[in-house]
């Protein structure tokens, strides 16, 4: 498939249930070989996305396209698509190691095959000692594992992973980041998680969701600013030191306590910040943090306040 | 298709022996046979220490040796035969084992309920929970429900061959003529006789687990169905009922399981086959109706 055809899109997907608008026209790409972070609120509809794309919910109406070869199909996606949905049980009777190894021959595995998927699986999140316990006798943390380890078996090419760290300690999320980042650009991962910080540290693309639709989406980058806007965090009010940057041809902003400074267009950080930080070091101004772009958070609640 | 199907089914039946609700399955197959059975003995005890008593001959220490002469007294041939209305069938349930017979009966009769108890949460279950997700990225819904379909009967098969070696053990330990070879074979005839009735209700258990999304519908759903189509079937055989339009009752009466329910013990290949085609039948078509449903349906 050609690099340009994105991993996965939606057009104009729509889904209720009841009264209730899941899904209001979800227009949705994503990049081939991308880390995409899918950000919403409860009820956005992004499990319901998710569902659609996996082939496990119903659309009213709109078109999904996975890696350039139309809707989920059994035929073409089996072992290509891997899923980890959101809050639920895996079979908790056969020790973990069977149950991967069943989903690995399910995927088209021969029995070989599986067992050594199964095992790797479990190696990448270090369950390796517990591949014998059955999974009810594992605690949430590792299921939530076992739950990732199954979406990663084999080499999907499109990994949909909904709420991937949701109950694992701080060490954990750290090596399942680093898990999920290994699998690109080789595979394409879809992303949703309410830790926006987490995501940033992930993702290199976002989508924006609320209400079923797309607020806004592209690489972190360009939602974040990273990369062309510095935000400084400064010793006095940032009112305080617009005045001084004038001379420096930078354009900058209040936000709050924080100073926003942008570059011509095409400027780095790295350029602009040469001339930003002798300016007020010069000037006596104490700075506290400066940071490439905005958080992705502040992006978010300014994507949200943008929407009409 | 088969490949996954063949996956699912060995994955469920394993899954479903190292569960708790499986295990008491079986154990309740066992247990009901065990005590029935030994139930059954004590009877046949009891009554022939009557006739020995009125016969004014030594009682025996076990059962079985009178009832094995009585089975074979022309008068309890012709009063069955009057029973039953069919001499052949007659002449072939006299012909049976006593145990063996008794484990048949209770088989037959009660494996509708096992069946509908034990598998109407086979989907419907998982759906609820969640965990035929995991599955379902990896398996056509078709291929999915068909291996279910199959763990579930390979789990009935199991639970009745483990009641059956209950019973027969039993009787070896029980009775004092007991032809291990015969009844052992006729106890598996049996049992795969009532799986082949089992295969009617899995059909239609599987059917309901397959259109519901809850556990706790598709249990009570098999359950009114199993009191239900019992009503039913009574109802429309009732002779107040049948003769305003029997033709139309009576065809409607095929599609009863309960109506095959002789049919299973004729002693001809030929006179069974009705019952050996129409009750997978019946599940087959009730499980599609299921599938059709569970194919366009949010998993």
């Amino acid at each position: 498939m050609s690099a340009s055809v994105p991993a996965l899109r939606t057009e104009e997907l729509r889904r209720r249930y009841g009264k209730t608008v899941a899904l209001d026209g979800l227009d949705l790409e994503v990049p081939r070989g991308s880390v995409c972070g899918l950000v919403g609120p409860n009820g956005a509809g992004k499990t319901t996305a998710f569902g659609i794309v996996a082939g496990l919910i119903r659309p009213d109406s709109g078109r999904v396209d996975i890696l350039g070869e139309g809707p989920f199909d059994p035929a073409l996606h089996i072992g290509r698509v891997g899923l980890l949905p959101q809050d639920c049980a895996l079979p908790g009777e056969l020790p973990v190691r069977d149950l991967l190894r069943h989903y690995a021959r399910l995927q088209g595995m021969s029995s070989a095959q599986a067992s050594f998927a199964a095992a790797r699986a479990l190696g990448e999140v270090a369950l390796v000692d517990r591949g014998d316990q059955r999974v009810h006798q594992l605690s949430h943390g590792m299921r939530r594992r076992v739950a990732v380890a199954q979406a990663l078996l084999g080499t999907p090419e499109l990994i949909l992973l909904d709420e991937p760290t949701n109950g694992l300690d701080p060490d954990l999320v750290v090596m399942v980041r680093e898990l999920l980042r290994s699998r690109a650009p080789a595979a394409t991962l879809l992303v949703s998680s309410h830790v926006l910080h987490e995501l940033e540290a992930t993702c290199d693309h976002v989508v924006f969701m609320e209400q079923g639709r797309c607020v806004a989406s592209g690489s972190l980058a360009e939602l974040t600013g990273r990369g062309k806007e510095l935000v400084l965090s400064l010793d006095r009010p940032a009112e305080e030191v617009l005045e001084l940057l004038h001379a420096t041809g930078l354009r900058a902003r209040a936000e709050g306590e924080r100073l926003v400074v942008t570059g011509q267009p095409g400027e780095s950080a790295a350029e602009i910040n040469r001339r930003l930080l002798p300016a007020l070091l010069a000037a006596g101004v104490g700075v506290n943090e400066v940071r490439s772009g905005r958080s992705l958070e502040a992006s978010w609640l300014e994507a949200r306040a943008l929407r009409p | 298709m088969l490949r996954t199907a063949l996956l699912v089914g060995a994955f469920d039946l394993k899954s479903s022996l190292r569960s708790r609700k499986a295990v008491l399955l079986i154990l309740l197959y066992l247990a009901g046979s065990v005590a029935s059975s030994a139930a059954f003995l004590e009877v046949l005890k009891a009554m022939e220490d009557a006739m020995a008593d009125a016969l004014r001959v030594a009682q025996t220490e076990r059962p079985g040796a009178m009832t094995a002469s009585v089975m074979e007294n022309e008068q309890l041939l012709k009063v069955i035969s009057d029973l039953v209305g069919d001499p052949a069938l007659a002449a072939e349930l006299v012909s049976i084992p006593p145990l063996a017979l008794f484990y048949g009966w209770i088989a037959l009769s009660f494996v509708p309920a096992l069946v509908m108890l034990n598998s109407t949460d086979a989907v419907a279950g998982e759906v609820e929970s969640g965990s035929a997700r995991f599955a379902l990225v990896r398996a056509p819904r078709l291929s999915w429900a068909l291996g279910k379909l199959l763990g579930q009967g390979a789990l009935l098969v199991v639970g009745l061959l483990a009641g059956g070696a209950g019973s027969w053990l039993v009787g070896l330990l029980g009775l004092s003529s007991f032809d291990a070879g015969p009844n052992a074979l006729w106890t598996l005839r049996l049992a795969l006789r009532a799986a082949v009735m089992g295969s009617a209700w899995l059909g239609i258990a599987l059917g309901i687990s397959l259109l519901v999304r809850s556990q706790n519908q598709a249990r009570a759903l098999g359950l009114l169905a199993l009191i239900g189509i019992g009503v039913l079937r009574q109802v429309l055989g009732a002779p107040p009922v049948n003769e305003h339009a029997p033709v139309l009752f009576d065809t409607l009466l095929l599609i009863f399981p309960g109506h095959y329910l002789l049919d299973l013990w004729q002693p001809a290949l030929l006179d069974r086959l009705p019952a050996l085609l129409m009750l997978p039948t019946i599940g087959g078509c009730a499980f599609l109706v299921g599938l059709a449903v569970f194919q366009r349906r949010d998993a």
